[in-house]
């Protein structure tokens, strides 16, 4: 079922013009960064490299954004199709049901994520990083997809609602800019602690409140918990 | 099969009750019409008994057993046809059939289905370019994909030519000869004086009338023989009292002498029913 269900989902994907730009999305926007970077480095004498840690985080950030707008817009087709009713009338579960979206939400960003950060070839990255930090940004996407769904009913609203989410991810950035205690004022948000763990690892030599562990874990349960909570409020809200 | 004793329910936000204290029962391989004016209940008591909605007060017994005491293994024993079509409508017919047959244990063939459906030559279509009847039929294989031994039907032949409603009434009928149970709801109502072995009609969230159409027809009806006959060269009408037809010479008169242009029995149609039990035409 599993397997089969991913390739249907895939299918559903690859029909609708709108997510296959979006799926394209990351990929364009990292080759930007490849390409236009070390061309405007050359054209304009300047250096970006103490800014690499800020390219990351918002590749990272747009990787997570776009694929839980994939997801959040699927959930919408769904909707549209009543297709939560069948499922509701099935032996397969909703938990299950959305369960399978939160993986693959949770696979895209992560895929995305670390294929991005190849492609952009930004220095300074350590593997165990580029490997960890897109766990902790992954954990986002979903609760992006579900906060899609919480007000939207149609893909124009969704796409709206993507902008307005997508909105959010201004902090964890500004966040970047802050090595004092003032960078937990930006910890509500979730992927704070997952760019600032990536800060650790690409700036060693810079002081920092807690180290790349401490970051990363408290983001981890931080974005679990988060995506726990939201999916209770997201069930009641889509529930027929 | 399925028994409801007292059934109540209210919506979170309502002041009152939407279903107001029901109860019928239908046995295995019995065709049950529900039939009611929209809004009066009918779509809340299918949901409630193929629990979408939950909450409810009174009882609903399925093979003798409440209804939540199962688990989510008791769907692979339900199809349930939604009035509009649940389809994904980026697929194909047969990727849509696949994606519902996979989610049970155990389904039927699909490509005798969709044969019977004349669904199968456009079975690689995506759902999208489907006309309203090609849906609709999609929609009835879709419930039936599961094989199931309760099939909860609303209006499967809507938006169907009388070619293909016929095929679907057919396929409801075999299921029944082999066993199966349909709960129906349905507005047609010759659809379900062809299908349905007994009819309850719900308004207002009661139960105004439980009974078999043919015996509805006869209680609602009149007694009586409606005779058209050519009274040389007149067109003459007549209506005798069926309770002493046996005995009224002038009747057998009538048949023995004259030529008789129509003869009518005082039976209703379950239309005029509907509209005298609900106080509300079919078409609301």
């Amino acid at each position: 079922m599993t397997i089969k269900y991913l390739i249907y989902e895939l299918k559903k994907w690859v029909r609708d013009p709108m997510m296959i730009f979006l799926l394209a999305y990351p990929v364009i926007i990292a080759s930007v960064v490849r390409f236009g970077v070390p061309y405007a480095q050359e054209q304009f004498q300047l250096s970006v490299a103490p800014y690499n840690h800020v390219l990351a985080a918002v590749l990272m950030l747009l990787t997570s954004a776009i694929s839980g707008a994939v997801i959040g817009f699927s959930i919408l087709d769904d909707r549209d199709d009543k297709i939560l009713y069948a499922i509701d009338v099935s032996p397969v579960s909703f938990d299950i049901y959305m369960g399978f979206r939160f993986i693959m939400s949770f696979m895209l960003t992560y895929v995305g994520s670390v294929v991005a950060l190849l492609i952009a070839n930004l220095g300074g990255i350590p593997v165990y990083a580029l490997l960890l930090v897109p766990v902790g940004i992954a954990l986002f996407s979903f609760i992006s997809a579900m906060f899609i769904n919480f007000f939207a009913s149609n893909k124009v609203e969704g796409f709206a609602m993507m902008k307005a989410g997508a909105m959010i991810i201004v902090f964890p950035i500004a966040s970047l800019f802050f090595t004092d205690y003032k960078e937990f004022f930006f910890g509500f948000e979730p992927n704070f602690w997952a760019v600032k763990a990536l800060s650790v690892a690409m700036l060693p030599t810079l002081e920092f409140n807690l180290g790349f562990w401490t970051y990363f874990t408290v983001g981890i349960f931080y974005a679990f918990g988060l995506n726990v909570v939201t999916y209770h409020i997201f069930k009641k809200r889509i529930m027929i | 099969m399925f028994k409801v004793s007292d059934l109540r329910f209210r919506y979170p936000k309502n002041q009152v009750d939407t279903i107001k204290g029901i109860s019928f029962e239908f046995d295995k391989g019995e065709i049950f019409g529900f039939l009611g004016p929209s809004g009066m209940g009918k779509s809340t008591t299918q949901k409630l008994m193929i629990r979408i909605l939950k909450n409810y007060q009174g009882e609903i017994l399925y093979k003798g057993k409440n209804l939540n005491s199962y688990d989510k293994s008791i769907y692979n024993d339900i199809g349930v046809g939604f009035e509009m079509p649940v389809l994904f409508s980026k697929l194909t017919a047969m990727e849509n059939l696949k994606f519902y047959r996979d989610l049970y244990p155990e389904g039927v063939k699909i490509r005798p289905l969709l044969e019977r459906l004349g669904l199968w030559e456009d079975r690689h279509k995506r759902v999208a370019a489907f006309s309203k009847g090609m849906k609709s039929r999609l929609n009835f294989a879709r419930a039936m994909i599961n094989d199931p031994k309760v099939l909860f039907l609303d209006e499967p032949t809507s938006g169907l030519d009388p070619t293909n409603a016929r095929i679907v009434k057919d396929m409801i009928s075999e299921f029944r000869h082999n066993g199966g149970t349909v709960f129906l709801t349905t507005h047609m109502m010759h659809d379900v004086d062809e299908l349905c072995d007994r009819v309850a009609f719900i308004a207002d969230g009661q139960i105004r009338e439980i009974s078999s159409p043919k015996d509805l027809k006869v209680r609602y009806g009149k007694r009586e023989i409606r005779l058209e006959y050519n009274d040389d060269g007149v067109a003459s009408k007549q209506v005798f009292d069926l309770n002493s037809i046996k005995s009224n010479e002038e009747f057998f008169g009538i048949l023995r002498t004259k030529d008789i242009i129509t003869i009518h029995s005082g039976e209703t149609t379950l239309d005029e029913i509907f509209i005298k039990v609900t106080g509300v035409k079919t078409h609301e």
